[in-house]
């Protein structure tokens, strides 16, 4: 991963919410570079941070109650996070987008989907004229795969389906060519039949375009399909990074080795093994454990696992892993 | 949206026949002598016996009230016992003088309160915010009758700009408006911000945020109006409210409205003169309430598409 | 990002709920009810204007209670050489048309007008609450017809209804009781309904009913305390508007009498003057308007205290 090929570098950030209950550290300095063209995973569980860390990137963390607190997310080389309001304006949209996890709710329901997706060229090119507008959101809309787009442009949100509207959020994330798109679990809310299609719609677009993606998912089905880099996620931190063959070939840590075991094994062995799961939950964020997160849930913790909090070490060729007993392990 | 409006009219029927039978009740069956009432306790109970009989006052109710629904639909009232006049003419008459008003101190009160809803969402729990939403609890604890009283005695007497009172001008309008529009504006400005709050934790908010609109134009484009939908369904409550509110300021500022007539039926024991305006009344809030309902429906493309 | 928020907040609320064992789990329990009241209390602690609006209510009414005993000047004597005289040292606010005190008489006001706050406002959220939960929880005709009557009601101008119902009964105190609490008990009919159904579909009310308890007893064991916190904010929002409503039945002469020393009847006295004396018209209407805004702020408090644990 040398400087040059990277596109966005988030070096240890740190993402607060001040809540009546006390600091939760959202995101607890967490570092991950995204390679240009590449698709990087963001995996875990729900709240785990991952979330947090895309609206952070986008700088759409609602303050208060948020706030963050330290680190860096260079974008071209440009840190974001010091970026004035305004700055970070022009920033949204064109040169990253996102798609939201909720394609029902994260459209306005009383504008046209046509306005919509044209909204973004209007921000971002001020002159450009009506009639250009249009003709290039109907392209968009048939090139995310809307059928009768000339017609749809005018339909309200509620009348389409839950599939096309996310379609419509993936036309509204490209039509200005973004250098990333942060898509926080683009499936998750779809029929699964719906998911499939969907997401080889983003990977074809990706691959015409050339954007750089950030996928967050808990589904570690769609990372294998999807990714080039993964970063999986414990408790506001990264606990395992490493490109998708290391991650799924030689996962070193034990929750992404137990996240492993919790896929239903479709692949034809047809054997009758009950389904792994990890016992316990994913600890308070307020009152987290002294040492390793994930102690409390480890089936290979030791007592020094409790005391001291792992550093992220390499265990190969790009591949890292916060686990005191990593090396043996493997 | 069709279905939606006639929907809307079928609920407003069983309401209509409601009120008619609640304000006859009240008015004819309780007290049980509206003759008495009307001629002071000291007439001979003979006369008095005669004149109901001449009004069928001493038919059985059932009887009354239908002939008093019947009436009521053509348009036909009865006649003011004091005034010897139609009831319906006296009420047609004054309505127009009622409608400019609570029409001007609507305006008022959407002016006032919008602006003041929306400054107060968007700089949430600022100074401002502070300021415009005590300003507009103090707006809604202001009795009108007294703020009417104050405006007379600041604007009037001691500025001298404004005209006490009566109904000649539209300078004659401007007091009375503002009085009524100001007790009303305090609820929508609270309405708006709470409305307006609301929608902004919606997730479309957050889209139109990532595309990288500021947030004026956020606000503008993508909130206000979704924001301003429940307020329109306030718009009914707010007719009934200003109908009643002008009772108050038409009998302060002297204004030949339908609320002076109500209050002056009240004076003069004329009952059907009452009967009428009350009735009047109320079947133009639940006018204003259809109206608000087809204004949503109209607005909001969830229901128009329907 | 609402996802990751919702997650730890629940986890905040029970700590060790991964290898509690069921004592423990109980004692959670207790303690999350205990929190419900304690937040609530808090948050109405922290709300500044609401504790003012308190203390404002409580110093009006420690006022109006100990009224004969501090007050030197009666409200009903009349002394005709004294006469819309401006406030000075032996009458704080003045006299009125009829040279009585208008302190005494403002202050005995705050009686007329704390009782009118209270027991209408008291009456009409007891009616609307009772009909609210009926119609809620037996639904059918008793639904019906119960929302078509609120409907009727909510129809009129509140003060017009007022208005025929005092014109009906007849001008006085008592009546206005009943004028008010006819109006008034419409709306907390319908909040209530809502409730109640939301209610109805909670697991503990369809355990209860699958257990077969008695339909009166679910109605007053677990329906009604739990919509109490919301017909409390109800209730304190429609003190002040039973208050506004009787000034404005008294001010246009169909609700208190003179001379009754009435907040409404006091502005409407000093009207013919105006001009002339001023404070006649406008300290009984301040006095309005401090004990209005008062309840307002409380009720605005009370709300915000609640609501956080009615959206669940």
């Amino acid at each position: 991963m040398s400087a040059q090929e990277t596109i966005l570098d988030v070096k240890n950030l740190r993402t607060l919410f001040l809540t009546r209950k006390g600091i939760v550290p959202a995101v607890d300095g967490i570092s991950f570079s995204v390679r240009k063209g590449k698709v990087t995973g963001l995996v875990g569980e729900s709240g785990c941070g991952k979330s947090v860390t895309s609206l952070s990137i986008m700088g759409l963390i609602p303050q208060p109650p948020g706030k963050i607190a330290g680190g860096e997310i260079l974008f071209e080389g440009r840190d974001l996070s010091k970026l004035s309001y305004k700055e970070m304006c022009r920033v949204r949209g064109k040169d990253i987008s996102m798609i939201f996890q909720e394609p029902m709710t994260s459209l306005n329901p009383v504008k046209t989907v046509g306005y919509q997706v044209g909204e973004v060229l209007r921000i971002h090119q001020r002159d450009v004229a009506d009639a250009e507008v249009r003709r290039r959101v109907v392209e968009m809309l048939d090139l995310v795969g809307i059928p009768e787009p000339e017609s749809r442009v005018r339909a309200f949100p509620h009348q389409l389906s839950g599939g096309l509207r996310q379609r419509v959020m993936i036309a509204m994330a490209l039509i200005c060519d973004p250098k990333l798109l942060v898509a926080d679990e683009p499936t998750t809310a779809l029929d699964v039949t719906i998911q499939a299609q969907v997401l080889k719609l983003m990977m074809d677009l990706q691959r015409r375009i050339g954007t750089s993606i950030i996928l967050i998912t808990h589904d570690l089905g769609v990372v294998a399909e999807t990714c080039d880099d993964v970063n999986v996620m414990y408790a506001g931190s990264i606990v395992e990074q490493g490109d998708v063959f290391n991650i799924f070939r030689n996962p070193s840590h034990p929750y992404t080795r137990g996240l492993l075991r919790s896929i239903p094994d479709t692949g034809g062995t047809g054997r009758k093994e009950r389904l792994f799961s990890i016992d316990g939950m994913v600890p308070s964020l307020t009152d987290l454990p002294p040492g390793c997160r994930f102690a409390p849930r480890c089936t290979q913790a030791r007592e020094s696992c409790f005391k001291e909090m792992p550093e992220l070490v390499p265990v190969g060729e790009g591949h890292f892993v916060r686990c005191n007993r990593a090396r043996e392990a493997c | 949206m069709k279905r939606f409006i006639l929907k809307r009219l079928l609920i407003a029927v069983p309401v209509l026949i409601g009120i008619t039978f609640v304000i006859f009740i009240l008015l004819n069956v309780v007290p049980g002598d509206p003759v008495a009432l009307m001629m002071g306790e000291r007439m001979s109970p003979e006369i008095i016996e005669r004149v109901r009989h001449q009004m069928h006052l001493d038919d059985p109710w059932p009887v009354r009230y239908v002939r008093f629904l019947a009436g009521a639909v053509q348009g036909d009232l009865g006649e003011s016992y004091k005034l010897q006049r139609p009831v319906a003419d006296l009420i047609v008459g004054a309505f127009p003088v009622t409608l400019k008003l609570a029409l001007a101190a609507a305006l008022v009160a959407w002016l006032i309160g919008i602006p003041a809803g929306i400054l107060s969402a968007v700089k949430q729990y600022s100074l401002t915010d502070n300021f415009f939403m005590g300003l507009a609890l103090t707006g809604v604890s202001m009795p009108v009758f007294w703020t009417a009283l104050l405006f007379q005695y600041v604007f009037a007497l001691k500025l001298g700009w404004l005209p006490v009172a009566g109904f000649y001008s539209a300078k004659h309008l401007i007091m009375p408006a503002l009085v009524l529009g100001w007790s009303s504006s305090g609820l929508i400005a609270r309405l708006t911000r709470s409305s307006l709050l609301d929608v902004m934790r919606h997730d479309y908010i957050r889209t139109a945020r990532a595309k990288g609109l500021r947030n004026v134009p956020v606000i503008l484009r993508h909130a206000l109006k979704n924001a301003l939908l429940p307020v329109v369904t306030v718009m009914a409550l707010q007719i009934a409210f200003l109908l009643s509110g002008s009772v108050i300021t038409e009998s302060i500022f002297n204004i030949p409205g339908v609320g002076r007539i109500a209050v002056g039926a009240i004076q003069n024991r004329d009952m059907p003169l009452l009967q009428g305006a009350v009735l009047f009344t109320t079947v133009l809030v639940i006018l204003g309430n259809l109206a608000a309902d087809v204004l949503y429906g109209w607005l909001d493309p969830r229901i128009r598409y329907e | 990002m609402h996802d990751d928020e919702r997650v730890s907040d629940n986890k905040m609320k029970t700590p060790d709920s991964g290898q509690g064992i069921a004592p423990e789990k109980i004692e959670v329990k207790k303690d999350d009810v205990e929190t419900l009241f304690g937040d609530v209390f808090r948050a109405f602690q922290k709300n500044r204007s609401a504790l003012v609006g308190l203390c404002v209510v409580l110093f009006i009414t420690v006022l109006a209670l100990s009224a004969p005993y501090v007050l030197s000047h009666d409200p009903y004597t009349m002394n005709l050489d004294n006469r819309n005289q401006p406030p000075s040292e032996a009458h704080w606010f003045g006299t009125d048309t009829y040279g009585r005190d208008l302190m005494a008489r403002v202050i005995f006001g705050a009686r007329i007008s704390l009782v009118i706050g209270l027991i209408p406002a008291f009456l009409a959220t007891c009616i609307g609450s009772i009909l609210g939960v009926a119609s809620g929880f037996y639904g059918g005709k008793t639904d019906f017809w119960i929302m078509r009557l609120a409907d009727v009601v909510l129809a009129f101008p509140s003060l017009l209804l007022a208005m025929v119902i005092m014109y009906t009964l007849g001008a006085n105190l008592f009546n206005i009781f009943i004028a008010l609490s006819i109006v008034g008990w419409a709306s907390t009919s319908r909040i209530v309904r809502s409730q109640t159904l939301a209610l109805k579909e909670k697991e503990f009310v369809e355990a209860a009913r699958a257990l077969g308890v008695k339909k009166r007893t679910i109605i007053f064991r677990h329906i009604l305390p739990n919509c109490l916190p919301n017909i409390m904010v109800v209730f304190t929002m429609s003190i002040p508007s039973a208050i506004m409503q009787e000034a404005g039945l008294s001010f246009l002469g169909v609700g208190a009498q003179p001379p009754t020393p009435s907040w409404g009847l006091l502005v409407s006295q000093g009207k013919e003057f105006i001009f002339s004396a001023p404070w006649v018209a406008i300290i009984p209407g301040v006095a309005i308007l401090i004990l209005v805004l008062a309840f307002n702020f409380m009720g605005d408090g009370l709300r915000d205290a609640i609501d956080p644990y009615m959206k669940d």
